[in-house]
């Protein structure tokens, strides 16, 4: 198949139903990485999220038929939901564990950060970027009701559009907006608790002493 | 009001498109205590999936099984491999 230009999705399935493999080659990088993220968030675990993502692409290939007259715009509406039903799958199947801890000073700068009031600094992205704190907050994230973390899943990982989301959600465009700023409020009340478990945990293990006046506004 | 402010600050967000946190604020001023946290919130939820990486020989793995559904899915034309067992799934 030869292109000069982007092909779309649709274009990609017909030509992945008529066998070419450089079609599917491009659909699976353009969407492998998504699914991939969305499954660890929610799993918490690489080699779990790589099957699901990988399950994923074998049950579309295995529906090429109803997917080819579709027409669908975009491919990932359809791999998304497949994917979340294999995850839930798993998750019946067992519960998260988290064995992340997070040092005084990240507890309690990200507890700041949290709470900030903007100064005409830059925003603190080197707290965001590090690991363990970045692990907190999936795991937050999948601990969110289930509509709520769909709703915060579809539009971070899928980046799908409000209009997208209604649709994948069945509700609509209002209610999808509704719903993601409940699911920030929430995520934002689960990290605020994370993070006291977190240092009530690490003054039991004598740790350092938490009761600073970095996170006074804990008290 | 606040509920589309953070609607757009997400769409920003994943558009690369973010601009200075008081912006948004400014223009809800009355409400911006209350949104504030919210688009904090957002922004460290972003930034720890976009942090997600992949392994890039895992990903291979996946691309190579998928070609080979398809191949004894639909039947690849010239230069295919013929169909095989997609490859087994680890044990746990």
């Amino acid at each position: 198949m030869r292109r000069t230009t982007t092909p779309t999705d649709p274009e990609l399935i017909a030509s992945v139903a008529g066998g070419d493999q450089d079609a599917l080659d491009i659909l699976h990088a353009r969407y492998y990485l998504r699914l991939y993220k969305l499954a660890y968030v929610k799993l918490g675990h690489a080699e779990d999220a790589h099957d699901v993502a990988s399950e994923t692409f074998v049950r579309a290939i295995q529906h090429l038929g109803e997917l080819h007259p579709l027409h669908t715009a975009t491919l990932y509406p359809w791999l998304h939901a497949v994917a979340s039903n294999l995850i839930t799958d798993l998750l019946r199947r067992r519960r998260l564990r988290s064995h992340v801890s997070l040092d005084d000073q990240t507890r309690a700068e990200f507890a700041r950060y949290l709470e900030r009031i903007p100064n005409g600094r830059p925003l603190p992205d080197a707290l965001l970027e590090r690991k363990e704190l970045q692990t907190i907050v999936r795991e937050a994230i999948a601990a969110l009701p289930d509509s709520q973390a769909d709703a915060i899943l579809a539009r971070f990982v899928g980046e799908l559009s409000i209009r997208d989301v209604a649709q994948q959600l069945n509700k609509s465009e209002g209610a999808v907006k509704s719903l993601l700023h409940r699911a920030m409020a929430s995520l934002r009340q689960s990290l605020r608790e994370r993070l006291r478990s977190a240092g009530r945990a690490a003054m039991v293990r004598g740790e350092q002493d938490v009761s600073g006046p970095t996170l006074e506004i804990y008290r | 009001m606040s509920v589309g402010l953070l609607s757009k600050y997400i769409d920003d967000l994943i558009a690369g498109d973010e601009q200075d946190i008081e912006r948004y604020l400014q223009t809800l001023p009355a409400g911006a205590q209350d949104l504030l946290p919210l688009l904090l919130t957002a922004r460290a939820a972003y930034k720890a999936i976009q942090a997600i990486e992949v392994d890039d020989h895992r990903a291979s793995e996946s691309r190579e099984q998928a070609r080979q559904t398809m191949a004894g899915t639909v039947g690849a034309g010239d230069g295919a491999e013929p169909p095989a067992s997609p490859p087994p799934r680890r044990q746990r």
